[in-house]
């Protein structure tokens, strides 16, 4: 690292004119020399010329050294500055109260030339490097500033791409399904993605896709399916078909070795099925009424990216009132716990069982991931995103 | 200047300068100026027993005449003000008439200097014209240096005397010239102020 090339300033503070200019006469080919003859006018060209360093003498009328370094340290403005006080040699007790008041070395009377040339150019090329340091850093912490901010602008953004409140209400109101949900990026963007969609006045198609990493990369991999996604849901009457068309579009625009896992369902009220296909998921886990136990379901099939021509197998499982479904992205089952293993889909299914008919789909949820965050190292490596859908009992069926 | 002065280290004195002759003896000259009468400014400050002022005296030339190595003089100095801060306890007087013994050795030396110094080159006068653009940098240039107490004052001084060589400006220059050489910067910018109003300038 470059030291700053402009030529550093020295402010001496002496009341006796021969001694400033004795020092001036050494330093003044190197540094750029102000002076003052008392505390007073030292203070005020401190905080006007900001010098890099203060070479200032003890025994002054009036205000004394120590009492002028104290106004310097106290002063925001000129606190940076470093003070070197010049005394006598004899003076041992001045140099630890000048260390008190904020010095931080002493050149001797008589000066000794090299000595005090040295000693100046010591101390000034370390406040240079500090100086840079000190550039650097505002640079750093200016960037760091901006990227948060255009961070935070991205998660708000990625976040808007999600179902609202609003949606999911509607959905309850509506269709008498609850959609529950935990979304949490392990970084501040994500590479979870999760969205719902009224087909028709019977049939709610519902997908949750995890990018291969996460961070900025992923993030930007979900907005590309989200766009995707728009136009894709018009082909949604099978699940298998979905997910060869939404692969077919998607691959092209990921990068190599960036891919996709997906769920695709589609909640048939009419039929009281869960029509779905998926892509190398977890295996999603269904809940029928009055089971103590969930049971889970295929999740094989190639991830979205990995082929353009990819094919993925229609599946379909029993969903009448009163079942539900949990889908959730990898870092449930493959995060690392703090004993070291993973939890595995076993795991997660003892995490679940006995525990469904007792408690409403929020609380589960809530349970699930308050157990989760027990066992889990954290901070977490991995996009984590739970989503809990249950199929209400028909008030109005006889 | 004189190959040896009494009471001064002479090589000392100038290394600690860098060597710069003029700079010494106008130190030398002003060491004189200002201490010449401190004897009895310390005796009248002893004799009113304000050991404060009297420390605070001998301080100052304890520290002066070290950096131009003045030792005899300096370790009298330090001896006089250690008893001065210790005093009453030890008996003040053989440090007064050591210090004083030092001091006069070397005001008298220092005395024969200031008799052969030199007017200082200012007072050539010639009358070419004025160079009003050129001077104009130049007195813009010292007033920004006597703003911010820079001591490149000094020097920028002598770039703006080289061009008023005039006679009319002479005493003006001579009252600059030794208002900066004071370190008494702001009588230097009003100075300065003045002339530049005699010649029509706008700093």
């Amino acid at each position: 690292m470059s030291i700053t090339s402009t030529i550093q300033t020295v402010l001496i503070v002496d009341d006796e004119i021969t001694n400033i200019k004795v020092l001036s006469s050494l330093l003044r080919d190197e540094h750029k020399i102000l002076f003052a003859t008392d505390g007073e006018g030292a203070l005020k060209i401190a905080r006007s010329k900001q010098p890099d360093l203060v070479l200032l003498d003890i025994m002054m009328p009036e205000m004394d050294g120590y009492e002028v370094s104290k106004h310097l340290k106290s002063d925001p403005v000129t606190a940076h500055i470093p003070v070197i006080f010049v005394t006598a040699k004899d003076q041992e007790q001045d140099e630890a109260d000048g260390f008190k008041a904020g010095a931080i070395d002493f050149i001797t009377k008589p000066f000794s030339p090299l000595i005090v040339k040295a000693r100046v150019r010591n101390h000034l090329q370390l406040i240079g490097q500090r100086n840079t340091l000190r550039v650097l850093s505002n640079k750093l912490k200016a960037y760091h500033s901006r990227l948060d901010r255009e961070l935070q602008t991205a998660k708000e953004t990625q976040a808007f791409l999600l179902p609202g409140t609003k949606l999911l209400d509607s959905i309850r109101k509506n269709y008498h399904l609850n959609v529950h949900v935990h979304f949490e990026p392990c970084s501040e963007l994500g590479g979870d993605y999760w969205g719902i969609k009224c087909l028709d006045a019977q049939r709610i198609a519902i997908l949750i896709a995890d990018f291969s990493g996460h961070g900025v990369n992923a993030a930007l991999n979900t907005f590309r399916l989200h766009a995707l996604l728009n136009d894709s849901f018009a082909l949604a009457d099978d699940p298998a078909t979905f997910l060869e068309k939404l692969n077919a579009r998607l691959s092209p625009l990921l990068p190599a070795g960036q891919y996709a896992t997906v769920f695709f369902g589609i909640i048939n009220h009419q039929k009281d099925m869960l029509y779905y296909s998926t892509a190398a998921t977890p295996s999603p886990l269904i809940f029928m009424p009055g089971a103590t136990e969930p049971m889970p379901c295929n999740g094989e099939g190639f991830p979205l990216g990995m082929f353009d021509d990819s094919r993925y197998e229609p599946r379909g499982q029993p969903f009448p009132p009163g079942a539900s479904l949990l889908l959730y992205s990898d870092a449930v089952t493959e995060g690392k716990m703090t004993n070291g293993k993973r939890l595995g889909e076993p795991g997660l299914i003892d995490l679940l069982q006995n525990r469904i008919a007792e408690i409403s789909g929020k609380q589960l949820l809530d349970n699930l991931i308050r157990q989760l965050n027990e066992q889990f190292v954290h901070p977490l490596a991995d996009d984590l995103t739970v989503i809990y859908i249950t199929r209400e009992y028909d008030k109005d069926a006889t | 200047m004189p190959q040896a002065i009494p009471g001064f280290d002479l090589g000392e004195g100038l290394n600690r300068v860098g060597g710069d002759s003029q700079l010494y003896k106008q130190l030398l000259i002003s060491f004189y100026q200002k201490n010449a009468h401190l004897q009895q400014e310390l005796e009248k400050q002893i004799q009113q027993q304000n050991y404060s002022a009297a420390t605070q005296l001998v301080h100052a030339v304890k520290g002066v005449s070290g950096n131009l190595s003045a030792k005899d003089l300096s370790a009298a100095a330090k001896q006089l003000e250690l008893s001065l801060k210790q005093h009453p306890t030890p008996d003040l007087s053989s440090s007064i008439e050591q210090f004083s013994t030092a001091l006069t050795v070397v005001l008298d030396a220092l005395a024969s200097i200031t008799v052969d110094t030199q007017p200082p080159r200012h007072v050539k006068q010639e009358n070419h014209p004025l160079n009003l653009l050129t001077i104009t940098d130049a007195m813009k240039e010292l007033s920004k240096l006597l703003d911010e107490f820079n001591m490149d004052a000094e020097e920028s001084y002598q770039v703006l005397q080289q061009q008023l060589m005039q006679a009319e400006y002479k005493d003006t220059l001579i009252s600059l010239e030794n208002a900066i050489n004071d370190l008494d910067f702001e009588l230097a910018a009003k100075t300065l102020n003045e002339l530049a109003n005699t010649l029509k300038i706008k700093l």
